[in-house]
């Protein structure tokens, strides 16, 4: 079976002509890619290209080779480009459309109108000097130099996620990732404050106990700006996976966090709020951050408060999750530091206790 | 009554979070599991039905798919529900940027960075800051989180040559690969296979959940829907597997 290069068949569109020389090496893309070659490109109508583009997109074709993919894919994603077609031309297709392509700082519009089969596309000039699978001292370079664009350093940021840092290199990489969340934290835009959420995790489960209060001060709002929801869940997520996915040290004491945290907690935990959005789960994530602190710093007046205010919110679903969460989390840190995880399992005992009385 | 069967062209009613199979490659042995993630129950779902679901892909992602191969349904209740949706919102948040990779570095990013063979279920860790997932082990996390145990640690080994078999398409010769799936080191692994979940819906409601119930424990054979326990053919492929303890 033949390969397709994108730049051979002259695809202008971003989403292609970005793969360059890429050759898929397993079947099924190559089947795509092919009857996006022939079936679309060779009609000169590139306008379809949107149809095959969100087909492949919707069946995942981005995915790694080989895993989830079967001799049934092929048709079902063709099926999918005709059912794209089909339903276009029975719907409102007169009036120009516009749709953003982002590039993290290079946008292109495509125009659709009913007589004109084309897109324009603005080009895009800007070429990406991250690639992934860099090495992660090369990943630093790129998070550190001034002349990085945005766009690659929103990269970088994200191809750090599942990377090793020696402990060399973490604070190097807690420096550029503070940078970027001090520059980025408060935006909305959608893309880049999934990047932020990502930069903080990352920072979190890289910091040490001495970054904590700092780290606390990025979930504060401000004067006439707060942080969006899924940023917000990134950050009380990243320092909750911090405490009871890493040892923590005892010798500090965390005020700043702990209280906002609560704050955090209090603001989300009503039936009236509860069930929108993601404040359920930002909830959540605040409720064991602030067991796990209230156990570090050996008090159980904040756990008490918590779970005080979580039994009046009577969501008997959420009340369950939470318990549940927190003897999962006393568990994952009994592995690394087994008084921690029996004294919060303990406290947790003891405020079922109370529920149990009450 | 057991509640696991295969789709065919009579509607069968599937609701919110049930568990989907896509159509296998070789007869009822089925290789990709996801959850259903309509918001209303459907009454009307046959094997080409088109549905919402969300999936350990990789990338963990929600999507819309068709050609079903079997369902399964632990007759959630409504207080399981919302258990298993802030557990897939939560999961979601964060691999909200798997979309934004995909989009923008294009083949340039391996989202096999996402997923583990074994364990299924794999913690963040300073390293990498997700949860790893098989697509079973996305769904026994999700069931977990409503305090259902689907399936039990114990389950069959399998060696490298079972695994290359299910896995066709893998680079499974790279020790690198290997690695980052989470079977670099031994040669047996207790990999959960998308059959076990399967024939564990395929019981009683008071085993699954509830006071009464186990997780399942699948023996060889478990892996083909419906399961070939003790059938010559059961040993798919290349032998018979040891139980993990």
């Amino acid at each position: 079976m033949s390969k397709v290069n994108f730049k051979e068949q002259g695809i202008r569109w971003k989403e292609f002509s970005d793969y360059g020389d890429y050759q898929p090496d397993y079947p099924i893309a190559t089947l795509i890619n092919v009857e996006a070659s022939n079936t679309i490109i060779q009609q000169s109508t590139i306008v379809k290209d949107l149809y095959a583009v969100e087909a492949l997109t919707q069946f995942g074709w981005l995915r790694t080779p080989g895993i989830n993919i079967d001799d049934g894919e092929r048709d079902r994603i063709i099926q999918k480009i005709h059912q794209y077609r089909a339903d276009d031309q029975q719907s409102d297709f007169r009036k120009p459309r516009a749709t953003k392509i982002r590039s993290f700082g290079s946008v292109g519009k495509v125009h659709v109108t009913e007589n004109v089969n084309e897109i324009e596309v603005d080009e895009i000039t800007e070429s990406s000097s991250v690639q992934w699978g860099e090495s992660a001292d090369v990943m630093l370079q790129h998070l550190e130099n001034s002349a990085t664009t945005d766009a690659d350093r929103d990269r970088t940021v994200l191809f750090v996620g599942p990377m090793a840092f020696s402990e060399p290199q973490r604070p190097r990489l807690l420096a550029a990732l503070a940078t970027y969340i001090d520059e980025n934290r408060f935006t909305r835009d959608d893309d880049r404050a999934i990047v932020v959420g990502s930069a903080a995790r990352k920072y979190a489960m890289n910091m040490g106990e001495t970054d904590f209060e700092s780290y606390a001060k990025w979930l504060l709002p401000q004067q006439t700006t707060y942080l969006s929801e899924c940023v917000e869940l990134e950050f009380v997520k990243g320092v909750c996976w911090r405490l009871t996915f890493v040892p923590v040290q005892r010798n500090h004491e965390f005020p700043q966090l702990t209280q906002t945290l609560f704050q955090i907690f209090g603001q989300y935990t009503n039936s009236r709020v509860l069930l929108q959005k993601n404040f359920d789960v930002i909830a959540l994530n605040a409720i064991v951050s602030v067991f796990v602190l209230d156990t570090l710093n050996g008090t159980s007046e904040l756990a008490t408060a918590v779970w005080s205010q979580v039994q009046s919110a009577n969501v008997i679903w959420f009340a369950e999750l939470v318990f549940d969460r927190l003897k999962e989390s006393a568990e994952s840190i009994s592995h690394h530091d087994i008084t921690l995880g029996a004294a919060l399992g303990k406290l947790i005992d003891d405020r079922c206790a109370l529920r149990a009385n009450a | 009554m057991p509640n696991a069967s295969k789709l065919s062209d009579v509607p069968t009613t599937i609701q919110r979070f049930d568990v989907l199979v896509l159509a296998p490659v070789s007869d009822d042995f089925p290789l990709h599991l996801m959850l259903c993630n309509e918001n209303d129950d459907r009454d009307d779902v046959t094997h080409v039905t088109f549905l919402n679901i969300v999936h350990m892909g990789p990338p963990l992602a929600e999507q819309r798919r068709e050609r079903f191969f079997a369902f399964g349904s632990a007759e959630l209740e409504e207080r399981e529900r919302p258990k298993i949706g802030a557990f897939v919102k939560e999961r979601i948040a964060e691999r909200a940027e798997l979309r934004v990779l995909a989009k923008e570095a294009g083949q340039r990013w391996d989202s096999s960075a996402q997923y583990r063979i074994d364990p299924p279920v794999t913690r963040p860790s300073r390293d990498c800051t997700y949860w790893r997932y098989s697509c079973v082990g996305f769904v026994l996390a999700a069931y977990k989180s409503a305090r259902i145990e689907l399936l039990s640690q114990s389950r069959p080994l399998k060696d490298l040559q079972q695994i290359k078999a299910i896995y066709k398409n893998c680079d499974l010769g790279s020790s690198e690969f290997r690695e980052r799936m989470g079977i670099g080191e031994g040669n047996q692994w207790p990999i959960a296979l998308v059959g076990y979940v399967l024939n564990s819906l395929n019981r009683l409601p008071q085993e699954i959940r509830g006071e009464g119930a186990s997780p399942f424990e699948p023996v060889d054979g478990d892996e083909y829907f419906p399961s070939r326990r003790g059938k010559p053919s059961s040993n798919p492929p290349g032998g018979v597997g040891k139980k993990s303890k």
